[in-house]
């Protein structure tokens, strides 16, 4: 596994252009993601959302999805644990068949 | 969600086409939900139609199963026409009203400039229920200004359902600059003079002397003489002084007017009829409850405002009635008293405008009686004021030099 360098020219630029996923989490009742490219999962106890770089997972109870603006959901329900698996792993994962 | 959501239930398999769809179009949508083999979702009413479109091209078949905020609303008040109706006709009124002369304010204290503004107005169409948008109040302003001296300025402002007329009034300059001359006190009346009140200039008639219109009572050039004795002769140095006349002269005098009534004339005769208008006061609003104003001619018996009270403080809505007779001008032939008591009256509304300040002595009255009129002659004996202030003219070249000296030589 290679080292990762400190500051990435695509990241960087990434975060200027503001592609990057904004999340906020207001306690554990609702979390607001931007820059949602997709919607994989919506079960009540399972939402899972594609961004740009990361496959963000919510796990909890009784998840419900609402979107109020384009490229931007809001999750609500009881969430009890959020998961961040990055795509790119994601995808290695997929291909060496670990999923 | 500002018209309210409609809730759909979507039955397959697999959603992912579902989801895609939701994110590339943009949707507004709430509480999506996925369980076992459908998946429940909300959409706003302005995507409700996309939705579906978006759906069906997806292969999903969304059924309504529900709606949610003012939707709900609305379904209730089909239900009762009555609300609709009456909300339509509110903001119909509203409409109306607000476009409407409903009141004209005319902020000024002066009644009879009060009453010109408000016939001008009334001549160029700005009466109660006029349509506002199309009147043209920057050439209505001008039209008051050029009908109507006695202003200096006149605006006009919109206020609600009224206008506002903002009057200046012209106040004549004072006359300060006639102060300063030289003027006469003349007679203005025929008469006798009886007591003299004199604090400058020269008197020219004695109390108890007759003077007739335009005789110079006090004047305001005097003339003094001084005499000095030399071993020349006698030398008479005359000085001239304008000043003004100031001071007041009474007499008697006589005053003799003549009334005449025709027999045929025009009275004033109520028919009996009476009129109450009604209106609803809402802050400065006055909004009538009638549609036409009653056409012919009336005046005003009463006028009663009925606004309610909490604890001495007066509420800004309530209810005036006004309460008009109708009277009508009718030609009518008098005999020959009642000709001589419209003369008399005549006589007396006279007596009481432009006598006032004089004291009656005597009054003496003759009748005439002609072919179509009578005619009252009354000749009165007063007392008061008989002279007026008379500016005279001063030849330029006697005002630098105030005195005139002339010397005059007697032989000794």
């Amino acid at each position: 596994m290679g080292k990762t360098p400190d500051i990435s020219f695509f990241g960087k630029t990434r975060e200027l252009l503001c592609l990057s996923s904004y999340i906020k989490i207001v306690d554990n009742s609702s979390a607001l993601v931007e820059n949602c490219r997709q919607i994989s999962e919506c079960t009540e106890v399972c939402v899972r959302l594609l961004t740009g770089s990361f496959e963000i997972e919510f796990w909890g109870s009784g998840l419900s999805l609402s979107s109020y603006a384009e490229g931007c959901v809001e999750v609500r329900g009881l969430i009890e644990q959020v998961r961040l698996v990055s795509r790119g792993v994601r995808r290695r994962d997929n291909d060496s068949g670990k999923h | 969600m500002t018209l309210g959501s409609i809730e759909y239930v979507i039955t397959g398999d697999s959603f992912a086409k579902l989801f895609r769809m939701l994110t590339r179009e943009g949707l507004v949508y709430s509480d999506m939900k996925q369980l076992s083999g459908e998946i429940r979702i909300c959409v706003s009413l302005e995507y409700c139609l996309r939705f579906e479109r978006c759906c069906k091209a997806a292969g999903y078949q969304p059924k309504r199963t529900g709606v949610r905020g003012i939707l709900r609303f609305y379904k209730k008040l089909t239900k009762h026409p009555g609300i609709i109706f009456g909300t339509i006709l509110s903001a119909l009124l509203i409409g109306y009203y607000s476009n409407v002369i409903l009141r004209i304010d005319i902020d000024t204290t002066d009644t009879a400039l009060r009453d010109r503004i408000t016939d001008v107005l009334k001549e160029d169409g700005f009466t109660a229920g006029a349509y506002i948008p199309e009147l043209d109040l920057v050439l209505e302003e001008r039209s008051l200004k050029q009908k109507i001296d006695e202003a200096a300025w006149i605006g006009i402002s919109r206020t609600g359902a009224g206008i506002s007329v903002d009057v200046i009034e012209a106040v004549e300059a004072e006359k300060g600059f006639n102060v300063g001359m030289p003027c006469h006190l003349v007679a203005c009346e025929d008469g006798v003079i009886e007591e003299v009140e004199l604090l400058d200039g020269q008197l020219m008639k004695c109390i108890g002397s007759g003077v007739t219109k335009g005789d110079i009572v006090v004047s305001g050039k005097i003339v003094s003489e001084n005499s000095e004795w030399s071993a020349d002769g006698e030398h008479v140095t005359r000085k001239t002084r304008y000043v003004r006349s100031i001071g007041k002269v009474r007499g008697s005098f006589t005053r003799t007017v003549e009334f005449e009534q025709p027999f045929d004339t025009e009275v004033k005769s109520l028919t009996g009829t009476e009129k109450k208008l009604h209106f609803i006061n809402i802050f400065s609003a006055q909004i009538p409850m009638f549609a036409k104003v009653p056409d012919g001619w009336y005046e005003t018996e009463y006028e009663k405002q009925d606004f309610p009270e909490i604890g001495g403080f007066r509420l800004p809505f309530g209810h005036t009635e006004i309460c008009l007779r109708e009277f009508d001008m009718r030609s009518q032939l008098l005999n020959e008293e009642e000709a001589f008591a419209l003369a008399e009256k005549s006589a007396y509304r006279y007596e009481q405008n432009f006598l006032k300040n004089y004291e009656l002595k005597n009054k003496n009255c003759r009748k005439e009686v002609n072919k179509d009129s009578v005619r009252l002659t009354v000749t009165y004996e007063l007392y008061g004021e008989i002279c007026k202030e008379s500016d005279f003219f001063i030849p330029a070249y006697i005002l630098p030099t105030d005195e005139n000296s002339q010397e005059k030589k007697c032989a000794r």
